[in-house]
């Protein structure tokens, strides 16, 4: 221990002796970790850390499908859910939830901010395994259909909102303009098992009549006592001992009881599924976090890839370093220090530099995650919809645990394996009592020696990680680049969402028509319209419709198309052309009377009429086998197809009803400008605002933005453009290594080759033949390790095709722009140790020797 | 040939100047087979050195047939170096990373000869040594001797008028020292002039002349049956 203690001394001396060594190695290694540590940090919030702290495998989805082909899935009935509750052969527990969203204020008076929510059972608390920081959770007798008690459990963030430094509970605020009392708070961090987003406040399912359904379309009279309203969503925890697969062994018995209870049993029987829950998703149908967990494996082995080149170019200093201490190593051995213990001192510095490394890293990735999180929530508009991130980035014992071991790995690399080597060398007596080293190798030992593949190895990884870092560069600048179909520029959205006030649908159609013909008459705005749907917005729906066919009604053409409520001139304010027919007239989107009519666009046109002139023809709801409500619209009119997502291989089919046809209480005004400058200015913002609220206080304005500003805060644009500045970051840093590293190398190998050089230069060499030696062979092997790279980086490509949207994963022009300047830095880190070897005085050289 | 006058060379110490050579005049004539001979830190390497233009630091007058090297650039007299000189090592320093084939090939390649001319030459300079069925061998699989054999052949390759030898058989025993010396009495018959610096009186008697040199200064001149004590 004395020794080990002695040999640690030993090396912190050797290392503050050498400030500029370990000042480099300190920072290459604090880098790389600190893109390890930071990475794991994230893969461990989101994958690993238990989201559900009691038990967290017993909990799983449970879902329900029609058992015939088409497997349609769909929520459950509050009975369907009573029966899983109640069926204690397989579940010990199952709670309900539904999404809500929720204008919140602190009293009746106050800013009201949409929330998100959930709406859940009572037992939804305590099966998830959390227990009340302050108050209680909810009782049996309010989660009852339609028991109408008003309380709600808010997240520890919005108590602090809400109670603003009072110590009281039940507190009393305003839910959608109405008395609500806040009987508990969830403790810190609850996120309902969802690892990325959670909800900030809770309502009980007998209030599910009096709050919105979120992302939904319209009023939903959501009366949980008709046993044909599926609006569960439900989870559950498994009887204890009891393996996912048994359970799933139980599921038909039990699916038979549910089928025979479904009111929509004639649409066949129906299965009941159980499965993991995804801790991204919360769906009514099995979903995967696989693409996730892959890109998240990704993420850890780029990061690996980055500690890897950083190893590489420690090992070559470590390497170089242990050279030129050969002769004290020398010395040592032949003072009796055996090999093991020449390894141990040299090692010693290794750890000292890993663990001063890891400690750096740590801070490093703290504040990496910290800015990640922050830009997350700041550059995507989700704050806008409520949401709340719980990513929880904090590093934990795990985090802790992993740093030590990237530490450990790196320190076996980087220090273990030269250590080993320079005794190795010195006890062959390859390395000596003499200043220079004789070598004895061959030209192709000089070009592939254990230094120079390291080199080579370095280089063909960080052209890898450019490369990657250049697909998704490409790949997030064609996805800015694309032509959305619609224009943006000069178009002001207001955001208005009924369902945070108690509007029926008529006070709704007339306010919001007042509000339109206000806005109309500014002077600085030419178009205005209205939607229940923003393109590439956070919300979409679908509906599946069938083309009507007068001469047969036998298997007609489906489709399923994206679907939103307009008013006129909609088309004409985006700029989204009209191809055939005619616009909606104010009387269609104005009033509800009107025979049912649509607007659809080419794709939906080209699917249910191919060759045909859609315009005059009709379409409707696809039908379930006992479905006859389904009434034929009547097409009026064609419009060009444009997009609705980033990761899309093209814009989706839609549908476009007229606004007073289909009952829409979220809405977006888009108001064009005459004049750009006043949309810039912010004055034409102050004018509509003065506008809405004058028309009507009440207005539940959320959002006023240009529309060029929402769409650049499109959570698919700000994920391309996150993951292309992550890679590019792990490719810069390891092209800086790398850059390093090759400089290192090739300052060494014209020390080590001093002599050969004097002798060169005795021999008659020129200058500039001795330079152009050590240029032809740093030419030939960063040539190797880009070929190397290059190979790598098309195998890694082809890996990365599925995440790859309109980028060949073997981008020729992306593996140029990531080869060239990896190749020019090399080559210039080349340049400063071959002018120097074309200086070297032979006669001095000679004498070294 | 050669002619130094009055050639000194000192280093500027905190000390002082230190004089590792000091008024050294000499001339060599064509075809000449010159020993130095003197103790350690007399100043013979340092005088090949100059003698072969690879040190520039020093002062007096040095002609080279009709150039005036003290007068040249560093430059010019690498030039004049790769047209006269072929050196010859104590170490042998050949290039280790390069064949024997390789090693003949580079004085060549640095004085812009053609690469077919290149080949003829070297494999004529094998032939000549003897050395043909070592050519692809690395100089880390060759004896000394055989080394110093190659380092010869080496020095010859670019057909110099002058070879500079500096402790040619310092590393080699008693029979190969003998060959070496017999190779270099040979190729002095063909007309190369050679300089060489060596400590053993055996050796040394193989040139036609022996300068002595003593702590930078020339002690004198003596001849090959003086230094074996045949003639007092």
């Amino acid at each position: 221990m004395g020794t080990l203690w002695q040999d640690i001394k030993y090396g912190f001396r050797q290392l503050v002796k050498s400030p500029g060594f370990t000042t480099i190695a300190v920072l290459s290694l604090a880098l790389a970790i600190g893109v390890n540590s930071g990475v794991f940090t994230i893969v461990n919030a989101l994958f690993l850390r238990p989201l559900i702290p009691v038990r967290p495998d017993e909990v799983v989805n449970v879902t329900t499908a029609r058992a015939a082909a088409d497997r349609s899935y769909r929520p459950f009935s509050f009975a369907e859910f009573s029966l899983l509750r109640e069926s204690h052969e397989v579940f010990a527990d199952a709670a309900a939830f539904r999404f809500a969203a929720v204008g919140v204020g602190a009293h009746a008076n106050a800013e009201m901010r949409r929330r998100f929510g959930f709406i859940v059972s009572d037992n939804y608390f305590s099966m998830l395994g959390a227990v009340p920081a302050v108050g209680r959770f909810f009782l049996p007798e309010e989660s009852r259909p339609n028991a109408n008690i008003p309380v709600a459990v808010v997240s520890q963030a919005l108590w602090e909102q809400l109670a603003d430094g009072r110590d009281c509970t039940p507190l009393e605020v305003s839910l959608n303009g109405e008395p609500w009392t806040v009987v508990g708070v969830a403790p810190e961090g609850f996120n309902g098992g969802n690892a990325v987003f959670g909800p900030d406040i809770w309502l009980p399912l007998g209030m599910a009549t009096r709050v919105n359904e979120a992302f939904g379309q319209g009023r939903t009279d959501c009366d949980l006592a008709d046993p044909a309203n599926f609006a569960l969503f439900v989870i559950a925890r498994l009887q204890p001992g009891l393996t996912l697969e048994t359970a799933q062994s139980r599921m038909p018995a039990l699916a038979v009881r549910l089928s025979m209870m479904a009111t929509d049993a004639a649409d066949g029987p129906r299965t009941l599924e159980i499965g993991v829950r995804s801790r991204f998703n919360m769906s009514t149908e099995p979903t995967s976090d696989g693409p996730l967990l892959f890109f998240g494996l990704l993420l850890l082995g780029m990061a690996g890839v980055v500690l890897l080149v950083a190893c590489l170019n420690l090992a070559n200093m470590f390497l170089a370093r242990n050279v030129t201490r050969s002769q004290e190593l020398a010395v040592r051995l032949a003072l009796g220090a055996s090999r093991g213990r020449v390894v141990r001192i040299l090692i010693s510095e290794g750890t000292l530099i890993a663990l001063m490394g890891a400690a750096a890293g740590l801070l490093l990735s703290f504040g990496g995650n910290t800015l990640l999180l922050n830009s997350l929530m700041g550059s995507s508009s989700l704050s806008a919809l409520g949401f709340s991130l719980v990513v929880d980035a904090t590093p934990d014992i795990r985090v802790l645990l992993a740093t030590l071991a990237f530490c450990m790995i790196a320190t076996l690399v980087f220090a273990m394996g030269p250590a080993w080597h320079t005794t190795r060398e010195i006890t062959r007596g390859t390395l000596a009592l003499h200043r220079s080293v004789r070598t004895t190798t061959d030209r192709w030992g000089h070009l592939f020696s254990g230094r120079h593949c390291l080199l080579m190895a370095q280089l063909a990884l960080s052209l890898a990680l450019l490369f990657c870092a250049g697909l998704f560069f490409r790949a997030a600048y064609d996805a800015a680049q694309l032509d959305p179909g619609f224009t943006s520029e000069g178009d002001l959205v207001a955001e208005i969402d009924y369902s945070l006030v108690d509007r029926d649908d008529a006070s709704i159609r007339t306010s919001i028509a007042t509000v339109m013909d206000r806005l109309h008459a500014l002077p600085a705005v030419s178009h205005v319209a209205l939607a229940s749907h923003l393109p590439f917005g956070h919300i979409t729906n679908n509906l599946d419709v069938s083309a009507v066919d007068e001469r047969s009604s036998e298997d007609p053409r489906r489709a399923r198309a994206r679907i939103a409520s307009v008013s006129g001139h909609y088309f004409d304010t985006l700029g989204i052309k009209l191809l055939r027919g005619r616009d909606f007239t104010d009387l269609q989107w104005r009033h509800p009377e009107g025979a049912p009519v649509v607007i659809i666009d080419e794709r939906l046109a080209a699917a249910l009429f191919p060759g045909e002139d859609p315009v005059g023809k009709h379409l409707e709801r696809s039908r379930g086998p006992q479905d006859t409500s389904s009434e034929p619209m009547e097409i009026i009119g064609v419009v060009s197809a444009h997009w609705d997502k980033v990761f899309a291989d093209g814009p989706p089919p839609r549908l476009f009803f007229p606004l007073a046809q289909r009952s829409a209480q979220h809405l977006f005004i888009h108001i064009r400008c005459a004049d750009t400058t006043a949309l810039a200015s912010g004055d034409l913002r102050h004018q509509i605002r003065t506008v809405l609220h004058a028309l009507d206080p009440d207005i539940p304005l959320v959002e006023l933005a240009p529309f060029a500003t929402i769409l650049d805060g499109n959570l698919e644009l700000w994920s391309m453009r996150f993951v292309s500045a992550l890679f590019g970051t792990f490719g810069v840093i390891a092209l800086v290594l790398a850059v390093v590293g090759v400089y290192g190398v090739k300052a060494f190998a014209v020390a080590r080759r001093t002599r050969e050089t004097g002798i060169r230069m005795a021999l008659g060499a020129q200058p500039r033949q001795v330079f152009a030696v050590f240029i032809k062979q740093g030419a030939v092997q960063i040539a190797i390790g880009l070929g190397v790279g290059l190979l790598l980086s098309l195998a890694i490509g082809h890996l990365l095709a599925s995440m790859l949207l309109r980028v060949s994963p073997s981008d020729l022009v992306v593996l140029a722009a990531a080869a060239f300047p990896l190749a020019v830095a090399a080559l210039l880190a080349c340049v400063i140790p071959a002018r120097r070897a074309a200086k070297i005085d032979p006669m001095e050289a000679l004498r070294y020797e | 040939m050669i002619k130094l006058k009055n050639i000194q060379k000192r280093y500027d110490t905190k000390a002082g100047f230190i004089y590792v050579l000091q008024q050294i005049n000499l001339e060599i004539e064509e075809g000449e087979f010159v020993t130095i001979m003197g103790p350690s830190a007399a100043g013979k390497s340092t005088l090949l050195n100059i003698l072969g233009m690879l040190d520039h630091d020093w002062e007096g007058e040095y002609y080279l047939d009709e150039n005036a090297v003290h007068q040249f650039k560093p430059k010019q007299r690498m030039a004049l170096n790769r047209q006269y000189v072929g050196f010859v090592f104590q170490a042998f320093n050949l290039l280790d990373s390069l064949t024997v084939y390789e090693n003949l090939d580079i004085p060549l390649s640095y004085r812009n000869v053609k690469t077919s001319e290149r080949a003829a030459i070297v494999c004529d300079t094998l032939d000549r040594f003897g050395i043909v069925g070592k050519k692809d061998l690395y100089p880390s699989q060759l004896s000394g001797g055989q080394q110093q054999l190659v380092a010869i052949a080496r020095a010859v390759v670019a057909s110099p008028k002058l070879i500079l030898a500096d402790e040619p058989t310092g590393n080699l025993h008693s029979s190969q020292g003998e060959e070496i010396m017999e190779l270099f009495k040979k190729l002095n018959n063909e007309g190369t002039t050679i300089i060489q610096v060596t400590h053993n009186d055996k050796y040394a008697a193989y040139g036609r002349r022996i300068i002595k040199l003593k702590d930078g200064w020339m002690e004198g001149e003596v001849t090959p049956e003086q230094l074996l004590g045949k003639v007092s």
